[in-house]
């Protein structure tokens, strides 16, 4: 066996042999575990959140909005999954005679829900000269007891005069969708419908595409071609920009706080190897005496530290890929029952982020490094005088 | 000459512990230096052994400044190679077995083999061959003065320098360590030079010198 091997060996050993030595290690070993372990996941918890909530924007509203009341055809774009003309405008509407606003949205036809709304049963359907036809959403339908065929009026400000009026509909209910919409009170029409019931209105082109995550790519490049689009372009990621930008703030500012626990732990070891150290004085003195250089002493008294720490983010490591683990791949928070439905995402927010438990584990191996070298460091630099010399 | 000191004085803060001291040391000699607790006997030794620096005036191990050794660390360790140390500060590694201790210069250097042969026969004539798998805790005063001496002598150096080896043992063990030295001096014609207070040891030696508030004659 090499020198280096047995003596730290040797002196790995020892920290266990003692009792003096080793509960400050275990202590150490537990900290460091505790630090990984809580850094690791409250991460990918965060950035679970962090997806989950950009997977639920991105499923419930269009990648890319452009305000115009012009029509454009943009199936050259071959990342554009789909565009749609729209609008939306708010109403009042009495329904079981109760008041209640309502949100009213323009689509090319009806059949066009059906894409997301297979259940959507239109067969009933017959155009209707006095009375708007509107799809409304499952919930709707639940909230007011209503259903296909029942009638509403719905109340429209008019502005079109000095004195703001307000114009009074008929409207009746030709489908009710299974679209889970964020907006329960949202109604659907079409866009011609639109124009001859409610009048005039700012509208819209809703785009849908392959990969949202290119959305500003694709603006800058439906902008490039249609120059007199330039501020009417807005992509989700820059209308959610503040949000994002929140949650990576929040996200950063634990990770920072998180790193001091390791660095706080890390410190653990550097008294330990301080005191293994002074214990061993004399020890390394000799071996000084026999040859050894200080050098590979060092390295020595820094490998021992590095193992005791190393042994922490092991374990920090193995617990928190169990839990990431457990929680991803089975359905253990389903079966404790705990409630998630309050944050209208699906599922555990937690993802298993390779980028992460490299920097964490890099960084708490570059804390630990520093705190095992530092001591040997300071006490090696003393002359081999007084490392021999006995302090009673 | 191995050991050539002229006019060496060591002196801690104001306090003068060797004041210039002549000495000089041959091949093959057997050399105790004797004097009181406190006289500077191991300030001495620790100078000589390459340990510490004096204050003023030269010392010249083998022919070079120990200025020049020191201050150049590989130098300084192959030089050291040349001397075995035994002092009652060194120090067993309390986990290594007797065997492991005394190889110990061995693991260091890297020459585990080339020393085999010595280490057999060091611990057959200290006679601890049984201890070999003992750990340093189980084992009495005297054979750990017993190990010291043969770690100190296992890489074959050419002058063994040994503070007060006698220390901690009884009459017998005592004449017995000083009676292997003596041994070791004349078959080997090894340089030995050891500090002692022990009027036993030192009569047994060929060259005595007695220091004294400073100065030895
Ligand atoms: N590092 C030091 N700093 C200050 N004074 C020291 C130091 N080392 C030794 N001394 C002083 O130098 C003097 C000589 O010490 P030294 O250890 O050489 O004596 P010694 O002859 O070996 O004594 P003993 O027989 O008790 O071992 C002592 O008075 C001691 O107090
Ligand atoms: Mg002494």
């Amino acid at each position: 066996m090499r020198y280096g091997s047995l003596l730290i060996l040797n002196y790995f050993k020892s920290i266990f042999d003692s009792k003096a030595n080793s509960i400050p290690a275990v202590i150490s070993i537990i900290a460091i575990a505790i630090s990984i372990f809580s850094l690791i996941l409250v991460l990918s918890v965060m950035k679970g959140f962090d997806v989950k909530v950009k997977q639920k924007i991105i499923a419930s509203f269009p990648h890319i909005i452009i305000k115009t009341n012009k029509e454009y055809d943009f199936s050259r774009f071959n990342e554009i999954k789909s565009f749609n003309k729209t609008f939306e405008s708010y109403l009042g509407i009495i329904l079981n005679k109760k008041f209640d606003i309502v949100q009213i949205k323009g689509v090319k036809d009806f059949n066009s829900i059906k894409k997301v709304s297979s259940k959507l049963d239109l067969n009933k359907f017959n155009e209707s000269k006095d009375h708007l036809p509107v799809v409304v959403g499952r919930n709707f339908s639940h909230k007011y007891n209503k259903t296909i065929g029942d009638k509403f009026e719905l109340l429209i400000p008019d502005f079109t005069h000095r004195k703001p009026k307000i114009k009074t509909i008929k409207g009746y209910i030709v489908g009710v969708s299974d679209i889970s919409d964020v907006n329960t009170n949202r109604l659907y029409t079409t866009n011609k419908y639109a124009k001859d019931f409610i009048g005039h209105n700012t509208s819209f082109i809703e785009i849908v595409l392959t990969d949202p995550f290119r959305s500003k790519i694709v603006s800058n490049l439906i902008i490039k071609e249609f120059k007199e689009l330039k501020f009417k372009v807005i992509d989700w990621q820059s209308v959610n920009f503040s949000l994002f930008n929140l949650m990576k703030l929040e996200r950063i500012s634990l990770a920072i706080f998180l790193s001091f626990l390791i660095v706080i732990s890390a410190t653990t070891i550097y008294s330990n190897m301080i005191s293994l150290i002074t214990q061993k004085k004399n020890e390394i003195g000799t071996l000084i005496l026999l040859g050894s250089k200080k050098n590979s002493l060092i390295m020595v008294f820094t490998q021992i530290g590095f193992f005791v720490g190393l042994i922490g983010v092991i374990i920090g490591t193995f617990f928190a890929t169990i839990v990431i683990l457990l929680i991803t791949k089975t359905n253990i928070i389903n079966n404790l029952s705990i409630d998630l439905s309050f944050y209208g995402i699906d599922g555990f927010p937690i993802v298993f982020s390779a980028t992460y438990y490299f920097y964490i584990i890099l960084f708490s191996i570059l804390i630990i490094i520093i705190s095992s070298l530092l001591p040997s460091y300071f006490l090696l630099k003393k002359d081999v005088e007084s490392l021999i010399r006995r302090d009673y | 000459m191995l050991l050539e000191v002229k006019n060496l004085t060591k002196q801690y803060e104001n306090k003068v512990v060797l004041n210039e001291i002549e000495l000089q040391i041959n091949e093959g000699d057997f050399v105790s230096i004797i004097g009181p607790s406190g006289s500077g006997k191991s300030t001495l030794l620790n100078i000589l052994s390459l340990i510490s620096n004096q204050t003023s005036g030269t010392y010249n191990f083998l022919g070079e400044s120990n200025k020049t050794i020191l201050a150049d660390y590989n130098y300084l360790i192959n030089s050291r190679k040349k001397i075995g140390i035994m002092s009652n500060l060194s120090e067993l590694i309390p986990d290594l077995s007797i065997k492991d201790n005394i190889l110990l210069p061995g693991y260091i250097g890297n020459c585990l083999n080339e020393i085999d042969s010595v280490y057999k026969e060091l611990i057959n004539l200290a006679n601890i061959v049984n201890l070999q798998n003992e750990k340093p805790i189980n084992i009495s005063s005297g054979e750990r003065q017993r190990v010291l001496l043969c770690r100190a002598l296992v890489l074959n150096p050419e002058i063994l320098i040994a503070d007060e080896p006698t220390s901690n043992l009884d009459e017998s063990n005592a004449l017995n360590l000083i009676e292997h030295l003596a041994y070791l001096n004349n078959k080997n014609n090894i340089t030995i030079i050891i500090a002692t207070h022990d009027q036993r040891i030192y009569t047994k030696t060929k060259i005595i010198y007695g220091l004294s508030n400073g100065k030895l004659n």
